[in-house]
């Protein structure tokens, strides 16, 4: 009884442990692998033949936008942790109290590269399944697309 | 089902439905409001919930080794006095003048809510369940012990069927009164978008908006809300006076659970001469016995007898923890599922389920015709049947025809499901289990609790393969996570009144609130693992996050079945010692 009561006991310890020690992630990073992802997708798009194929190919940038999405949260939100007190008593708004930051200009100019990719393989993409828009499923999957970015 | 049981028995069942009916007020809206009112994105939101409900059922085992000391009713009393305080602090910020407090001070209130909730209902939930035991005690009762804990269960679920009612007429009421909005379930989140700067967020849209001409910027999507509601004031203010009200409706439904306690505390004052009896701890019962100069009955066990049967617990409670793990998901990723990936629009037949106006007048409908058909009830009696059939078919067709072809449903509706579930498979599940008892065929108490863990992973299956339906279409049908709320209740019903019972039965006696503590202290652990699971959320594939559930809860099925032997020792040794008394 005594074997069980720990083996078990280690199970749980060992789930709160694992938990504890999640991987502390780099958004820019992420959308270096994002941009990677959705030109797979790009590539894909042009063997499209049918409507299921186009969902699917939607369906595959729903999920990288989202990531799109977070990544690009994460960076704002990275930019916008810059000592709010210091800002506040100077006078400094929050737009501004971003820009000021050390590195902003750095991860602009690199996230710019990245959506400057990212953009040419959307034109690609939202041209190569234009033809099945109008069916159904695909209508619905364009919808989730177009709204990702602003959905949680 | 209600006859030859003590008096004591249906005041603890009310007093605990007033509690739960409050407790699950707040819950079915504390994760939205923690995301509505402070932006907490789901991970943040899911560490407080994990962390209260960890309080909740932890707490009860300092409750139990009190109450083992103290005294059963004084220490419920104090808990229901406790948990009262607490929701009124969890109240207060929506009521309190804009700019009273700030975020942070606020944030510091609900967490001194959250720690006195917790307090409370240390002090009173598994007490009152020693106390139910208690009553049972009495040998004229004991036999009547599982379908005692089995209708105690069903007071639970009465009031948390009403609770999601209640949170979401609150909040409705609160956003329609001044300036007619209805819910939203995005604008939160808009809101919080809206208030900050975000260039690279602003940035990623504008690429998305180049090649999709549907896009919308989160400006664009709060201009359609606000002309849909026809706010007359510009973007900013309406997102600011919509999330305020939002805020207030959601401490508006706090306080509706605050009120609730009262309730409680009244049942449990106005009719303490049904249980004062059974409300004594073993020393107090052998002092009093002393006093009257009466004969010592109180079971005395050596210690280790006390200890085997300790350790039999303690297998069950550890194990246990990942039901509540993975059961626990209800109000966390299932209610995120909800909002998320099931159609928020949906015919007027199946809102008729989401709707209280039909969805009660329906049950009682059904419910009648049960009784009308049953040819072995009086005439009276199907009678009556007749008539709740006749008038609440009539009503819910009333209302029913005054819905529009479709509907939106508000995601923190679906855990009403749960309970009302509860409240009708009850009979049933005893009736089944009474069947197999005549045919000497039912299981033991740790064999239904061994079944219900492998029902539970059949209730993640389906969520898994309407994860796995998520990768060819959108906006799910509600039925699948109806289908899973129906499997997850039967399981429950395997595995909580019967482990309840199954604690009062070999616990031992000056141990009473201290088991009954422990039960919910695994549920405890099974709530923090409940919000470290809930984690994966955002991290892994969805199907991928239930079928880690499914493999969990079956291996423990697994477990459960592979001590068997000791859990059916300890029931045995009780059973025995029963009739040497």
């Amino acid at each position: 009884m005594k074997s069980r009561m720990l083996i078990l006991s280690t199970v749980i310890i060992s789930m709160f442990f694992l938990a504890g020690c999640g991987e502390e992630s780099n958004p820019m990073q992420d959308l270096e692998g994002v941009s990677k992802n959705i030109n797979k997708i790009e590539e894909k798009s042009e063997q499209i033949d049918n409507a299921e194929e186009a969902f699917t190919v939607l369906q595959n940038l729903n999920d990288e936008l989202k990531n799109l999405r977070d990544a690009s949260m994460s960076l704002d939100d990275k930019h916008r942790d810059v000592n709010p007190t210091k800002a506040k008593r100077e006078g400094i708004d929050e737009d501004e109290q971003i820009k000021q930051s050390d590195d902003f200009e750095r991860d602009m100019q690199k996230f710019d590269k990245i959506t400057d990719d990212i953009n040419s393989s959307l034109k690609v993409i939202s041209e190569n399944v234009k033809p099945y828009k109008d069916d159904p499923e695909v209508k619905k999957m364009m919808g989730k697309v177009e709204t990702i970015m602003i959905t949680k | 089902m209600f006859k030859g049981h003590p008096k004591g028995l249906f005041v603890a069942f009310f007093a605990n439905m007033g509690e739960r009916f409050s407790y699950y007020t707040m819950l079915a809206i504390f994760v939205l409001y923690l995301q509505a009112h402070f932006g907490f994105s789901v991970g943040q939101a899911g560490d407080y919930y994990g962390g209260f409900l960890f309080g909740i059922y932890f707490l009860p085992i300092l409750g139990g080794i009190i109450a083992d000391r103290w005294g059963y009713g004084k220490t419920i009393l104090w808990g229901i006095l406790i948990a009262f305080i607490g929701k009124i602090f969890l109240s207060a910020p929506g009521f309190l003048e804009q700019g009273y407090i700030n975020m942070n001070q606020e944030l510091i209130l609900i967490i001194v809510a959250l720690v006195t909730i917790s307090l409370g209902t240390g002090l009173f939930k598994g007490n009152l369940q020693a106390l139910v035991g208690k009553l049972y005690d009495e040998p004229r009762f004991a036999p009547q012990r599982d379908n005692a804990f089995n209708i105690f269960y069903m007071g639970i679920n009465i009031g948390a069927f009403f609770a999601p009612f209640a949170a979401t007429g609150a909040v409705n009421w609160v956003l329609n009164r001044s300036h007619g909005f209805n819910y939203e379930n995005s604008m939160p989140h808009l809101s919080n978008l809206n208030e900050k700067a975000n260039p690279f967020l602003d940035n990623a849209i504008e690429t998305i908006q180049a090649n999709f001409s549907g896009a919308l910027h989160y400006t664009d999507k709060i201009a359609q809300i606000k002309d849909n509601m026809g706010f007359s004031g510009n973007l900013s203010d309406f997102a600011n006076t919509y999330t305020s009200e939002l805020s207030t409706g959601y401490s508006a439904a706090f306080a509706v659970a605050a009120v609730a306690m009262l309730i409680s505390l009244f049942v449990f004052i106005a009719f303490k001469k049904h249980y004062q009896h059974a409300d004594m701890t073993v020393k107090q019962a052998q002092e009093k016995a002393a006093k009257e100069g009466k004969e010592d009955t109180t079971v005395t066990m050596s210690k280790e007898e006390e200890k085997k049967r300790l350790g039999a617990l303690g297998l069950i409670f550890i194990t246990v923890a990942f039901f509540w793990m993975a059961f626990h998901q209800n109000g966390f990723t299932l209610t995120v599922f909800a909002r998320d990936y099931t159609a928020s629009e949906v015919s007027s037949f199946t809102n008729m389920f989401f709707d209280l106006r039909t969805f009660i007048p329906l049950l009682a409908a059904v419910g009648g015709l049960i009784f009308l058909l049953r040819r072995k009830e009086p005439q009276k009696t199907r009678l009556i049947g007749g008539f709740f059939f006749v008038v609440g078919s009539i009503i819910a067709y009333y209302f029913y025809s005054q819905f529009d072809s479709t509907e939106t449903i508000e995601p923190q509706l679906f855990q009403s499901f749960n309970p009302i579930f509860i409240v009708f498979l009850t009979p049933l599940i005893i009736g089944f289990f009474n069947f197999l008892r005549k045919k000497k065929k039912e299981p033991s108490s740790p064999k239904k609790i061994g079944i219900g863990m492998f029902i539970t992973g059949l209730g993640f299956v389906v969520m898994l393969v309407s994860a796995l339906k998520l990768q060819s279409m959108t906006g799910l049908s509600p039925y699948w996570l109806i289908g899973t709320y129906f499997t997850l209740t039967i399981a429950e019903l395997f595995l909580s009144p019967i482990g309840i019972s199954f604690v009062a039965k070999v616990a031992p006696p000056r141990f009473s609130g201290l088991a009954q503590g422990g039960w919910l202290g695994a549920t405890a652990i099974g709530n923090l693992l409940a919000g470290l699971v809930g984690k994966l959320w955002d991290i892994i594939e969805i199907w991928q996050f239930f079928a880690l559930l499914v493999i969990l809860t079956v291996l423990s099925g697994v477990f459960i079945f592979s001590i068997m032997r000791i859990l059916e020792n300890a029931t045995k040794s009780n059973e025995a010692t029963e009739a040497t008394e």
